[in-house]
């Protein structure tokens, strides 16, 4: 029986490797880059899509010779765990096309920000102050659609007479 | 020079990362969405525990010197570390890099929420073979190639 993983030691570990990836291995510039998944994202298929298709599409500094490979990381390492543990399952969704076009959006406003949640972090521990705005946004922009959630859902409890 | 240190590391470092949230359901922004709704701290704890980790090794490579320009505000004042749109550029006017990181934030923050996840709980998710977040991939990656292609330029004219 493997011991369970809490949510503050998987905390600890991702903002740690996300500094150490910088301060031993390099993973820079631009600073405060050891993870985001929205621009690490950018920079693989950017990366992929200039050679195949011999564009120029920027990427980070970092990523101009060989592209950094975190979202492939990210995607074996979260598929390890979910076989290991027997919670690899194919689910359906009714709404396909209001889940890529939520991912398009995430993507466009992440990159704006120039950071997904997990580098606006790691800017912050940085030392970055314009990321503390950033990070406000999040918070601002998360309670937003929380409350359109929550007022969605109580319209339907309404309309179905409290059922 | 393709550095190598940086492939290995960029994806070991995925690697455990994606290990890790998905046995302990990381997201984050999970965890503002929870406590704003149900009062819930407990997935609140990992931005703050990232936080730390972060600073803790920033501090200690700082000791050592490998972190010259940490912390950057002390030598940078509000100056954004590079990544957005226009934010590499000394020149480039503080209320644009505040505009955008408003503009991004609370952008990423509605949109996030409303998928269900932060990107990070989305791979995992599509990892785990949850059909919504693979198409949610989709989009991202497709989003990536457009924002590059269109929009950045879009947003330098603009600015």
């Amino acid at each position: 029986m493997q011991k369970k993983i809490t949510i503050v030691v998987a905390g600890l570990i991702t903002g740690a490797l996300a500094a150490i990836a910088q301060v031993s291995f390099n993973v820079l510039p631009p600073y405060a880059y050891g993870i985001c998944v929205a621009c690490h994202a950018r920079d693989l298929i950017n990366w992929l899509v200039n050679h195949a298709a011999g564009l120029n599409l920027s990427v980070a500094g970092v990523s101009v010779a060989a592209p950094v490979l975190t979202v492939i990381g990210l995607i074996v390492g979260a598929y390890i765990a979910s076989a290991r543990n027997h919670e690899f399952k194919f689910k359906t969704t009714k709404h396909p096309l209001k889940s890529f076009i939520y991912g398009f959006l995430v993507m466009v406003f992440a990159l704006i920000l120039g950071a997904c949640p997990l580098r606006t972090i790691l800017r912050v521990a940085y030392g970055d102050i314009i990321a503390v705005v950033g990070f406000a946004a999040i918070a601002v922009g998360v309670i937003i659609g929380a409350g359109l959630i929550k007022w969605s859902a109580q319209r339907g409890l309404n309309r179905t007479g409290g059922m | 020079m393709v550095q190598i240190e940086v492939l290995l590391a960029t994806l070991g470092a995925g690697l455990i990362i994606g290990y890790v949230a998905q046995r302990a359901r990381m997201c984050f922004v999970g965890g503002i969405r929870d406590y704003f709704l149900v009062k819930d701290t407990h997935l609140l704890k990992a931005p703050v525990a990232f936080l730390i980790g972060a600073v803790a090794i920033f501090g200690v490579a700082y000791l050592f010197s490998s972190a010259p320009v940490w912390p950057w505000a002390a030598t940078k004042a509000l100056l954004p570390i590079p990544g957005a749109p226009l934010s590499g550029a000394a020149s480039t006017p503080l209320w644009t890099n505040v505009f955008l990181a408003v503009l991004g934030g609370v952008g990423l923050g509605l949109f996030s929420v409303l998928a269900g996840g932060c990107p990070l709980r989305q791979h995992v998710m599509a990892s785990e073979g949850d059909k919504s977040s693979i198409s949610y991939l989709g989009g991202f990656y497709v989003g990536a190639v457009v924002f590059t292609a269109v929009i950045l330029p879009f947003i330098i004219d603009v600015l």
